[in-house]
């Protein structure tokens, strides 16, 4: 038996693959963060302290985790806020997309394609590759502070609106940096190499939300590209289980498929709406041809380009559309009893949460299901696929190989820790 | 001149402390030019080897992390304790002592598996040679500590509240002007009062500073009407553990 810590990835993971006489007897990805119980800890408190205790679940989702807990916060109030109000979010999460796929693409995940151990050592041989990666991740930060309020734990995201308005002389210099590297971006990335691996980890099912446009909040589930599901449904078509000992719960299709989440799900349903320099490197990079995992990462590449663009346009629209105050817009509301659900496209896939509460406002239960716990089934059917493939090809050191799978999907290990069966 | 041996280690967190590091983006590759970096996982292959400086973040809540701490103290000169988790337990540090009822309730198949304790801070497990304060902590901060440390001299902490800060940046005050309860008077400054800078009021993440009147702070919160169920949440989010 051969256990591995993966680094690189977010949080601490370990991969438990037992061999005997040359066969595979199993495979198990354990996820070793600990569990820290946040549905619990919520139960009881107001609702206006819940978006700042789940935004601390994880520190690269924080964003994603504050917006969708207060959408479905504002979901279960029955609160419709601003159109001002929902390009900020949007584009706080395109920020937060901008530094999350920067940080996996060029400093975890390029190391593998150019056969380093890490960033450091990649600096050496290719100190424009990194420095680009920190240029756009950097981006991502000063969006996240200068819309959120800070890089990590965001502020300004609140149920009925934000708290605070962005000044105006900022965004356009994001703006002016966001079109400036969009260029440079889709030069270095579209001769982005395959890796040996590809062909190796097919991918059979896919979710994502998916809407009228490319975007990361609005629109309903869709599977494989064609079957559509109610966020609110969810549950219908999605189970969860326990499986010791890892952490946490595998979720499966209709009982029995797993499926990928995240920023390859996203393109594959929704490459039409792919448009500009970011359709443009989609096709460079055959994305639509391959259905292998390792197309995570190329798939991370097209969504930077994406974003790069969008919080072009959205400051566009920003500096046009509203009349500008640094104070804050939230609209007037009265919190009551019931239920709200809400899911976005966080930068490593679908999230949902969901909340109950009290006349007062008072949460009474709530449930948060992350794309690592739902990506976590079909890590390990491909890595045992991918297991199998080359102990039958004779070579003996897994691990190697492995490793990249997982990195591939850029798991987030603090996020998955913490699930309740809906 | 020899590099000296630096180490980031991840308890039960977030990540957000090691993460806001990583968010110094090419200033990065500056500091692994004068510290050699023996662990960070999140970003590199383990080197194998004990630091002279360890950085730790998260709270302890397994008995393999007090035992890997307690090792880790034994061969560091410097154990430095990041963030809210670290340095108090963190908003996870609520509710049971003991963690069964909830381990049960959110695993109902598996929580037996679970060896999972009430989030404890680090220098309840091991004596810590210095706390950075922060939900997250501020990389400016972590800098300037590395270049204390490094020179085995101690940081200087602020030792005022973030209304100074909110003076100096000349913000409206949220406790004063809007009846927001907010804890600036009673919290070390350090962040350069990022919520009230952005119309919310202060949550009181870095903890308080040394002559911190929180009795007085409570006097008036019950003034602008709070209730005391209100009151204690208010000081539940980061000040449980310094009531």
């Amino acid at each position: 038996m051969k256990e591995t810590l993966i680094s690189r990835v977010e949080g601490h993971g370990r991969i438990e693959v037992k061999v005997r006489k040359g066969e595979l007897q199993s495979i198990k990805l354990n996820i070793l963060t600990p569990p820290r119980l946040f549905e619990k800890l919520i139960v009881g408190r107001h609702f206006s302290e819940v978006p700042t205790i789940v935004s601390r679940i994880c520190s690269i989702c924080s964003a994603s985790h504050r917006v969708v807990s207060v959408m479905a916060l504002e979901n279960a109030f029955g609160i419709k806020v601003p159109e001002v109000v929902k390009l900020l979010r949007r584009l706080l999460l395109h920020g937060e997309t901008l530094e999350s796929h920067a940080l996996h693409l060029f400093i975890l995940a390029l190391p593998d394609y150019y056969r380093k151990a890490s960033f450091v050592e990649l600096a050496k041989d290719a100190p424009d590759l990194v420095s680009l990666g920190f240029r756009l991740k950097g981006l991502g930060n000063r969006i996240q502070e200068t819309v959120g309020g800070r890089a990590i734990h965001q502020i300004t995201p609140v149920v009925g609106g934000m708290s605070a308005m962005p000044p105006p002389g900022e965004l356009e210099s994001i703006a002016r940096e966001a079109e400036a590297l969009i260029e440079k971006t889709c030069v270095t990335l579209k001769d982005l190499p395959e890796l040996e691996l590809t062909p190796l980890a097919q991918v059979e099912n896919w979710v994502s939300l998916s809407g009228k446009e490319y975007e990361y909040t609005g629109g309903d589930i869709l599977i494989n590209g064609k079957e559509r599901l109610k966020v609110e449904d969810f549950s219908m078509r999605f189970h969860e289980s326990s499986l010791p000992p890892s952490y946490v719960k595998h979720t499966l299709l209709d009982n029995k498929k797993t499926f990928m989440v995240g920023a390859f799900a996203r393109v594959l349903n929704n490459t039409s709406k792919l448009k500009g320099r970011a359709g443009a490197l989609c096709k460079d990079l055959g994305l639509a041809r391959q259905r292998s995992t390792f197309m995570n990462n190329p798939a991370q590449a097209v969504e930077l380009v994406f974003c790069l663009e969008r919080v072009s346009e959205i400051i566009e629209k920003l500096l046009k559309t509203h009349a500008w105050s640094e104070d804050g817009v939230v609209v007037d509301f009265t919190p009551g009893a019931g239920t709200g659900v809400a899911a976005i496209e966080a930068p490593r896939g679908l999230l949902l949460h969901r909340y109950s509460l009290d006349e007062r406002g008072y949460v009474l239960d709530g449930d948060i299901v992350t794309p690592t716990a739902l990506n976590l089934s079909e890590m390990e059917r491909t890595l045992r696929n991918m297991a199998q493939h080359l102990l039958e090809e004779g070579i003996r050191e897994l691990t190697p190989s492995l490793e990249m799978l997982v990195r591939a999907f850029d798991p987030c290990i603090s996020c998955s820790v913490h699930l309740l069966e809906v | 001149m020899k590099k000296p041996k630096v180490g980031f280690y991840s308890l039960t967190s977030c990540s957000g402390d090691i993460l806001e590091i990583t968010n110094l983006e090419e200033d990065l590759l500056k500091l692994f030019e004068i510290v050699d970096v023996v662990e960070l996982n999140v970003a590199m292959p383990s080197a194998g080897a004990m630091p002279e400086i360890a950085f730790v973040e998260g709270a302890v809540t397994q008995s393999e992390e007090a035992r890997f701490l307690r090792k880790l103290r034994k061969e560091v000169k410097q154990l430095v304790a990041m963030g809210s988790c670290a340095c108090t337990g963190g908003v996870v540090a609520r509710g049971p002592k003991q963690r069964k009822g909830w381990l049960r309730d959110v695993y109902p198949e598996s929580w037996e598996i679970f060896k999972s304790g009430f989030p404890r801070a680090i220098k309840d497990v091991v004596q810590v040679d210095l706390e950075i304060p922060g939900c997250p902590i501020e990389r400016g901060y972590f800098l300037h500590c590395v270049g204390y440390l490094l020179r085995s001299v101690m940081p200087e902490v602020p030792n005022y509240p973030v209304c100074m800060e909110c003076k100096m940046k000349g913000n409206e005050c949220l406790l004063r002007y809007r009846g927001l309860p907010c804890l600036g008077p009673i919290t070390r400054a350090g962040c350069g009062a990022r919520q009230p800078s952005m119309g919310r009021p202060c949550d009181g993440c870095f903890g308080p500073y040394d002559d911190a009147n929180l009795d007085s702070l409570i006097d008036i919160f019950r003034s602008l009407g709070l209730s005391e169920r209100e009151i204690k949440s208010r000081l539940d989010l980061f000040w449980e553990r310094h009531r």
